[in-house]
């Protein structure tokens, strides 16, 4: 992909030079250096924005502002990060979601280096499954998205993670309140082949488990655990050619366990019941610089996403023995493969080609009985999806136009019928008075898969399924940009888009929709607006703030309501500010702050006579108002109130003789305001819930 | 499963609460609409109520219906077609099983209403109950259920519910039922924490064990432990209970949709302003009624009867 970069040239003498240098990823280009002029001596400084604008609907995040950003729950995390970008909607407040321009979380491409990843959820969407330790940066493309991105409506977010050191070992362990990570990377053989390898645990489920064995407690009550490993190998095989290898696995298990023991006839009992989720991900990878105007990049990979829901139980007495294990599970499981080549074809013309092959299997909801290591499956029903998809992109440069052009073409097939498409993305860029940039954009998407949760606020788990009959997704995006750069330390952009969505699905009773293909709705969507982004770093302070006005709906059976994420206004800013500049003691301080109109919302108005339920329990979990049904309208009725809140984080970087040493404390929702994450009926009275109060949390890391 | 084991990881990161709500004004105006309530049991008369929902200030309040005019079919031919004076319709008439029923009521002022279900044909099976020769541990009473005969025609689902039979004929419900069978619904299901016995282990379900339509093909056998509870704890089966009585609900469609969809809305109410609150979610309830509010559902039950151990005071 081609990217612009300018270079700012301060001479001793107070002269400033700023060239503009177009280059493409991991190539070398020396051509805006043929007219040199002789100085004897230059500064030239080099500004690594945390935020960086790059283009019309496509920011980059460095890991320089997730080390200064608020902690949550003692985690740095880039999805919580990302949230606070223009025309990005976290959901409710806590989640993991990143809901774009209007879209849902399904609607936007997750990708790990370039492969899907299908849940990026740990602990309910608490936090994310990406390690900041693993990770170089993050690119958010929200329009102008080139062509080999693609099955996704509304966006991508890329997660670009790091190449292990070829030259040193580096170590880091690092604690925070819900987990600890170990983290290393060096050469195995230097210059040559590099390893990074980070981990990640829950430590709550250690502690209060190891705590109820201590006690001498038989029944382990239930507890939450996690766990993820990432690993990645890359060798460059000669100067031309690099090889990688990556892995990823995570778990979440939120489990509860019971044992019993009879002494007297040697007889014991155990049983672990939970649900949790289970990603894994694996690719190889190939990049190769072919000549000097043309690489080669492909790779080979396997991803997968599990649900499940179990009770195991063991039995043993004297001559007998039993083990059993009782689930409910959904499957995700992608093999795919791609390689693209990007051709320089002269200084003013980069052509892209590629294709991409993905074959998904898909089980939604089955059922499955394991006795002594018997194993059954029932239910099991069986869908798939097979994707084929080439792609070109032209990058052309005439004088001060730059003209991208580029069409993604797939083929959907889901056993039951198949889809031809055709995807344009068009992309115009142009100077006006040398530090006034102009940009438009136009996208088409199409997306063959989705997620089962449509209505819901707060999601356990996801599942995905294919498209079915003929609901295949799709969206038209018009996105225009106004970009300034009139200081070095200041840029001012503004960006306004439209985004229209058809075939779209709302599903109001999943069961129905599984097991009959029944309980859903097709409509369609659209979303407008404007978002205004200025940014400002100088020496020791860095500074940005975002605004946005936006307007999203959905329609279906002919009704248009407010998108459940809908917030007309909203304001985001980040400020930091280095205290203590000392090399050796680096003190920052910075502050997050957040504020957006509420969302729609569904409450109940009206209780009407009901029948009751076929129970009428009499014990200690009694039900309110039995007889009465609170009516739930079809679509939202209200908005919550106003979201606002002011994040804190202070970090004390300190070099040691060995490594260095990061304490980060952070304070969420400094004002502590009652911010609704649910509002609900309960004895004629409206209670609001809330998820942050006030929420203070630390984390160290020790690196060497 | 209830994940009530989450609120201890997140109570001991920070303390999340629930605060009184000041409501923002309603984006819609609901109309005056008609309430129909009718569950067609084969083994029972037909009984169908009737309300009305009228705007009062700012509040919605139900009163009976009377006056309204009612055409009740079944298979088409006409059961009901006139002025009902009383807001409840009452007809000496047994539901039969396999028919499709309608219902249309209209009312000055008002939507006409509409709605339609079909009587499913009971679900039958075998029962056998296991004691244990020490009577009193009702920890370890089983009920067994097998051979099911599921009609192969309808949409049905099955809902077994169990009950405490008394010589005064007081009938008081199970309110935990243990079991470990794989297709019983997870609606309702909750982490226990002791083992009941060790043919059902410690999951148990509130009230009810639900069977959907497509595990009920699966349905082998069925294990499970009845189990009554007060706050207080478990209460030792006293003299006065003579039986323990198992009804099979065959639930046509629209009754298994309602009942589920209700059960999930009543279980979202929130007890304490705690924790729990993460996971309440707002949940319609199913609703068959066209323009209408209510339900109109068809439904069979069958009831097996087991007798206890004489005892000895």
């Amino acid at each position: 992909m081609r990217s612009v970069y300018l270079i700012i040239i301060i001479c001793l003498s107070s002269l400033t030079v700023y060239a503009q240098l177009t280059v493409n990823e991991d190539s070398l280009s020396n051509s805006w250096l043929k007219d040199t002029v002789e100085l004897e001596e230059v500064l030239i400084t080099a500004k690594s924005k945390n935020i960086d604008s790059r283009g019309l609907g496509n920011m980059q995040i460095n890991m320089q502002q997730l080390k200064v950003s608020p902690l949550f729950l003692g985690e740095r995390d880039i999805i919580k990060t990302l949230q606070f970008l223009p025309g990005i909607s976290g959901g409710m407040e806590g989640s993991s979601q990143l809901n774009i321009r209007g879209g849902t979380n399904d609607q936007t491409q997750y990708l790990m280096d370039g492969i899907p990843v299908y849940n990026q959820n740990h602990t309910f969407g608490l936090f994310s499954i990406f390690n900041s330790d693993a990770i170089k940066s993050a690119d958010v493309y929200k329009g102008g998205i080139p062509a080999e991105f693609g099955d996704k409506l509304s966006g991508v977010v890329s997660v670009n993670l790091k190449d292990g050191d070829y030259q040193k070992y580096h170590n880091s362990i690092s604690l925070g309140i819900l987990a600890m990570t170990l983290a290393s990377e060096g050469p195995l053989l230097k210059d040559r082949l590099s390893y990074i390898f980070t981990g990640r645990r829950s430590l709550i489920d250690l502690l209060f488990n190891g705590a109820m064995n201590l006690a001498g407690e038989s029944s382990g009550g239930g507890m939450i655990s996690f766990h993820d490993l990432n690993g990645k190998l890359a060798w460059k095989i000669n100067p031309k050619n690099k090889l990688f290898w990556q892995i990823y696995s995570g778990l979440d298990d939120l489990f509860g366990m019971n044992k019993s023991k009879d002494d007297y006839l040697d007889e014991k009992f155990s049983e672990r019941y939970g649900y949790g989720w289970k990603t894994f991900m694996t690719s190889l990878g190939f990049q190769s610089f072919m000549n000097t105007n043309m690489n080669l990049s492909s790779n080979i990979y396997y991803t997968t996403l599990t649900n499940f829901d179990y009770y195991r139980m063991k039995q043993t007495s004297p001559g007998f023995k039993i083990k059993s294990e009782n689930g409910h599970a959904s499957q995700l499981k992608e093999i795919g493969s791609k390689a693209s080549i990007k051709h320089l074809i002269g200084d003013e013309n980069t052509l892209s080609y590629g294709i991409e092959g993905v074959y998904s299997a898909f089980k939604p909801d089955y059922l499955y009985k394991t006795i002594n290591k018997h194993y059954h499956e029932y239910n099991n029903d069986h869908l798939s999806l097979l994707k084929i998809s080439g792609h070109i992109y032209n990058e052309l440069r005439i004088k001060r136009l730059f003209l991208s052009f580029g069409l993604r073409s797939s083929l959907f097939n889901n056993t039951h019928r198949s889809k031809f498409v055709l995807e344009p993305r068009v992309k115009v860029n142009t100077y006006i008075f040398e530090k006034n940039k102009l940009m438009m954009a136009y996208d088409r998407m199409y997306q063959p898969v989705h997620t089962v949760n449509e209505m819901n606020y707060s999601v356990a788990t996801d599942f995905w399924l294919p498209f079915q009959e003929d609901l295949l997704a799709n969206s038209h995006q018009l996105s225009l940009g106004w970009k300034n750069y009139t200081t070095s330390n200041l840029s001012f952009s503004v960006e306004a888009y439209y985004k229209l969505m058809n075939n779209l699905l709302l599903i109001r009773d999943i069961e129905n929709y599984i097991d009959f293909h029944s309980g859903y709705e097709k409509g369609s969507g659209n979303s407008m607006g404007i978002e205004l982004m200025v940014q400002y770093s100088k020496e020791k302070f860095t500074a940005w703030a975002s605004y946005t006005i936006s307007n999203s709906q959905r329609t279906f059976l002919g009704k248009t309501y407010p998108f459940k994420y809908d917030a007309p206004n909203s304001l985001s800013g980040f400020a930091s500010y280095i205290i203590n500049p000392n090399n050796s003691n680096k003190h920052t301080l910075s502050f997050n702050i957040q504020y957006q109109t509420g969302y729609p919302y569904y409450v109940s108005e009206i209780s009407y006579p009901g029948m009751g339920l076929p129970t009428n329990p009499s014990g200690y979990i009694e039900f309110h108002n039995i007889a009465t049904t609170d009516y739930i309208p079809s679509y939202p009725n209200i908005r919550l109130k106003d979201f606002f809140r002011i994040d804190v984080n202070y970090s004390i970087e300190k070099k040691l003789k060995h490594g260095n040493l990061i304490w980060q404390f952070s304070i969420l929702n400094l004002t502590n305001r009652q911010n609704p994450y649910a509002v609900y009926k309960k004895d004629d009275k409206y209670k609001a819930f809330i998820l942050i109060p006030l929420m203070p949390s630390v984390s160290i890391k020790r690196e060497f | 499963m209830k994940p009530n084991f989450l609120f201890k990881f997140i109570l001991l990161c920070f303390v999340s609460c629930s605060v009184d709500y000041e409501m923002e004004k309603s984006f819609e105006n609901e109309p005056d609409r008609i309430t129909v309530n009718s569950f067609l049991n084969s083994s029972k008369p037909i009984r169908i109520k009737l309300y009305r929902m009228l705007k009062d200030n700012n509040a919605y309040i139900f009163k009976g219906l009377t006056d309204a005019h009612i055409v009740l079919k079944e298979d088409e031919k006409i059961l009901f077609d006139d002025f009902c004076p009383d807001s409840i319709l009452s007809i000496g008439y047994l539901p039969h099983p396999g028919a499709i029923y309608s219902i249309e009521v209209s009312c000055k002022g008002m939507a006409t209403v509409k709605a339609r279900t079909t009587v499913p044909e009971a679900i039958n099976c075998k029962p056998y109950f296991t004691f244990p020769d020490e009577y009193w541990d009702i920890s370890k009473y089983l009920v067994k259920l097998d051979s099911f005969s599921i009609p192969s025609s309808d949409r049905v689902s099955l809902w077994i519910t169990t009950y405490k039979m008394y010589e005064n004929n007081d009938i008081i419900q199970y309110n935990e039922l243990y079991t470990n069978n794989l297709f019983v619904d997870k609606t309702n299901r909750v982490a226990g924490m002791d083992i009941k016995n060790e043919v059902v282990g410690s999951i148990y379900y509130d009230g009810f064990l639900r069977f959907k339509q497509k595990n009920l093909s699966h349905l082998g056998m069925l294990i499970f432990t009845p189990n009554f509870v007060y706050s207080s704890g478990v209460v030792m089966p006293d003299s006065r209970q003579k039986s323990i009585m198992v009804k099979l609900i065959t639930a046509s469609a629209e009754y298994d949709q309602y009942n589920k969809t209700l059960f999930e809305q009543k279980s979202m109410i929130v007890y304490d302003n705690d924790i729990s609150s993460i996971f309440y979610q707002p949940k319609s309830v199913y609703c068959n009624i066209e323009n209408g509010l209510g339900i109109f559902a068809g439904m069979s039950e069958v009831d097996y009867i087991c007798e206890l151990p004489k005892t000895d005071d």
